[in-house]
């Protein structure tokens, strides 16, 4: 089956452009978890689609704004993760809660703004919501509410996984050359990891690819026809987004600190989730920790791959969970690596001229997402 | 004169070996060296519990020899076990190193050929100095950490527990490493660095661990590079 994905799809920038407009717009975005943010004035940093971000507490709330300051669009944090009230540095003018200007330093004696001037200045604001632990924004206004992204059931797995996660966070970023759409088709792609990840992942997880006859035929009609409408893309959107126990593990390793977490579950499987667009959750010890990963797309050929490890909650501190994280850390920096430089040669080698790809029956899903994908982006169905 | 008791030396890799070969100079002749092999840093404390309650502390000392491994808990649980059990765990100083009399050192720490300890500076039980290493005037270096060959810790540097140090990293004067972190790309370091952060050539942005409470304490440096840190 051809895709429909040409290769500008990939590479080209104004294509990146039309996206942000049609597709990071209406959606709502992960941006962080919501540990991180737990104390008052603790904020976040990110950008999305090129829009500078930040999330901070006030007094336990939590509020997104574009983190570009009202005055000279100095932007107001500037550090990806810290606690620090919402302050620009250039001249001190403090945001409150409603991103409105709290304090402007000797606002009588230098700026003597109109009053109705004075009224309007504020930050742009976005909606928030959070699912457990995760926290998701959304940059237009007038968007799909979040559980018409996400099915009910999905999102109360989230809820249940999420708040099984532990507040000692390890955080890294790699700096990617790929398009984001490569990282999403790959991890719907159960079929790689006997080749590229055959002396890594591989070794414990027997991932078999699921040949379901009916969602292939399925896949196929979709791909004939198209979208009929908005409720069917809105249907097939929720559907983008799953996961739960995936393989059973080989052979679960345990580990003495396995006693002091409360373990999110009780079976030895690989967990998976795959939450549409770009994040991606896992556990390869079967509850103990998760891999959370999450991919910013920053330009068509740029893709910043933020990854947090996490443990299961904690019933007591113990000594050594900072060597644990940086033990996830190092395990899961192979695999990462050998995904990151296949999608990083498939970019490098595409060109506007360049063919489009032919999947198999196995890549259905990958199929179904670019089917949408693409009428989307065409225009033929609005979200 | 009564004889220096026998050393029972347990663990693996470089600085086992290291005194394991050097053991005729480290002695001179005078002690008796017994090896306790491990073959794997995985479970260490359980590996050799038996054969550590079979000891007999007052006849021997213990040295718990494992490198970096897990921000170096696994040398501390052989450590920990052996003290658990009543023994008595020693220092070993290679003679070529150069150490200030008013320094301080605790147990169980390495002090490899060459390596320069000033006047003033401490260095917690259970830290291992390599080769050639150099720790400059009032530098203070926690328990439970690995300062690789060749790096220096400037003067009054301070080195939180359980920190990585690899080799041939420069240290500037004054900076505070926190507690949990491991640097491992070589380079100068001048400014502090929060506690769990990871700065290694695998990553190419600093890899942080937050907790609300270090987020409370200092705040997280992003992305830093041996090459800006350097600059
Ligand atoms: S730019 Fe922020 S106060 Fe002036
Ligand atoms: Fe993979």
């Amino acid at each position: 089956m051809q895709s429909r994905m040409p290769p500008q799809a990939y590479i080209s920038q104004d294509w990146f452009q039309r996206e942000r407009e049609l597709l990071f717009k209406p959606l709502w975005q992960f941006v962080g978890l919501k540990m991180m943010l737990a104390q008052h004035n603790s904020f976040i940093t990110r950008n999305i689609g090129g829009i500078p971000i930040v999330i901070q507490n006030f007094n336990g709330e939590l509020r997104a704004f574009e983190n570009l300051c009202a005055h000279r669009q100095n932007p107001l944090q500037t550090q990806a993760h810290g606690i620090r009230s919402l302050v620009c540095g250039y001249h001190g003018w403090k945001y409150s809660s409603d991103g409105k200007v709290e304090n402007m330093p000797f606002e009588h004696e230098v700026f003597r703004y109109e009053q109705q001037e004075r009224e309007c200045l504020g930050l742009k604001r976005f909606r928030l919501e959070t699912i457990g632990n995760l926290v998701f924004i959304n940059l237009a206004a007038d968007s799909l509410p979040l559980n018409a992204q996400f099915n009910q059931a999905l999102i109360a797995q989230l809820e249940d996984v999420s708040n099984a996660f532990d507040s000692e966070v390890l955080f890294t970023t790699y700096k990617t050359k790929l398009n984001w759409k490569l990282a999403y088709e790959n991890l719907r792609d159960g079929h790689h990891p006997r080749y590229l990840h055959s002396r890594s992942l591989y070794q414990n997880v027997r991932f078999q690819v699921a040949m379901d006859e009916t969602a292939i035929k399925h896949a196929k009609q979709y791909h004939a026809n198209g979208t009929k409408d908005h409720q069917q893309a809105l249907d097939l959107l929720a559907g983008f987004s799953n996961g739960g126990p995936d393989e059973p593990i080989k052979t679960r390793e345990s580990y003495a600190w396995h006693e002091y977490v409360e373990r999110y579950s009780d079976k030895d499987w690989y967990y998976n989730w795959l939450i549409f667009p770009n994040l991606h959750i896992a556990s390869g010890s079967g509850g103990y920790s998760f891999i959370i990963e999450h991919h910013q797309p920053v330009s068509a050929d740029r893709t910043d791959v933020m990854i947090y490890y996490v443990t299961a909650k904690k019933k007591r501190p113990y000594a050594t969970s900072a060597a644990v994280l940086h033990a996830h850390l190092m395990g899961a920096d192979t695999v990462l690596r050998e995904d990151f430089e296949v999608m990083e040669n498939i970019q490098a080698g595409l060109h506007s001229n360049a063919a489009h790809a032919v999947l198999g029956d196995y890549e259905y899903g990958i199929s179904a997402i670019q089917d949408w994908y693409m009428d989307v982006m065409e225009g033929k169905v609005t979200l | 004169m009564t004889q220096p008791p026998d050393l029972v030396l347990i663990g693996c890799g470089i600085v086992f070996e290291t005194i394991a070969s050097t053991w005729p100079q480290l002695s001179q002749g005078e002690r008796k060296l017994q090896l306790i092999r491990l073959d794997s840093t995985d479970d260490a404390a359980n590996a050799v519990n038996e054969q550590l309650s079979l000891l007999n502390n007052t006849e021997i000392e213990i040295f718990a020899a494992i490198d970096q491994n897990a921000l170096n808990f696994a040398r501390l649980e052989i450590y920990g076990q052996a003290r658990l059990l009543g023994l008595k765990s020693t220092t070993l100083i290679h003679p070529s190193a150069i150490i200030a009399p008013d320094s301080r050192i605790g147990e169980n720490c390495w002090i490899g050929a060459g390596a320069i300890i000033a006047s003033g500076a401490s260095i917690g039980n259970n830290t291992l100095i390599n080769t050639g290493a150099r720790i400059d005037y009032g530098a203070q270096i926690a328990a439970n950490c690995w300062v690789g060959s060749g790096a220096s810790i400037g003067q009054y540097v301070k080195v939180g527990q359980h920190v990585v140090i690899g080799s041939d990293i420069n240290l500037g004067a004054n900076i505070t490493v926190g507690r949990h972190c491991s640097i491992d790309m070589p380079g100068a370091y001048l400014t502090s660095l929060a506690e769990g952060t990871f700065i290694d050539s695998l990553f190419p942005s600093a890899v942080h661990i937050y907790t609300s409470k270090s987020a409370n304490k200092t705040m997280p440096q992003t992305d830093i590079t041996a090459k800006e840190a350097s600059k």
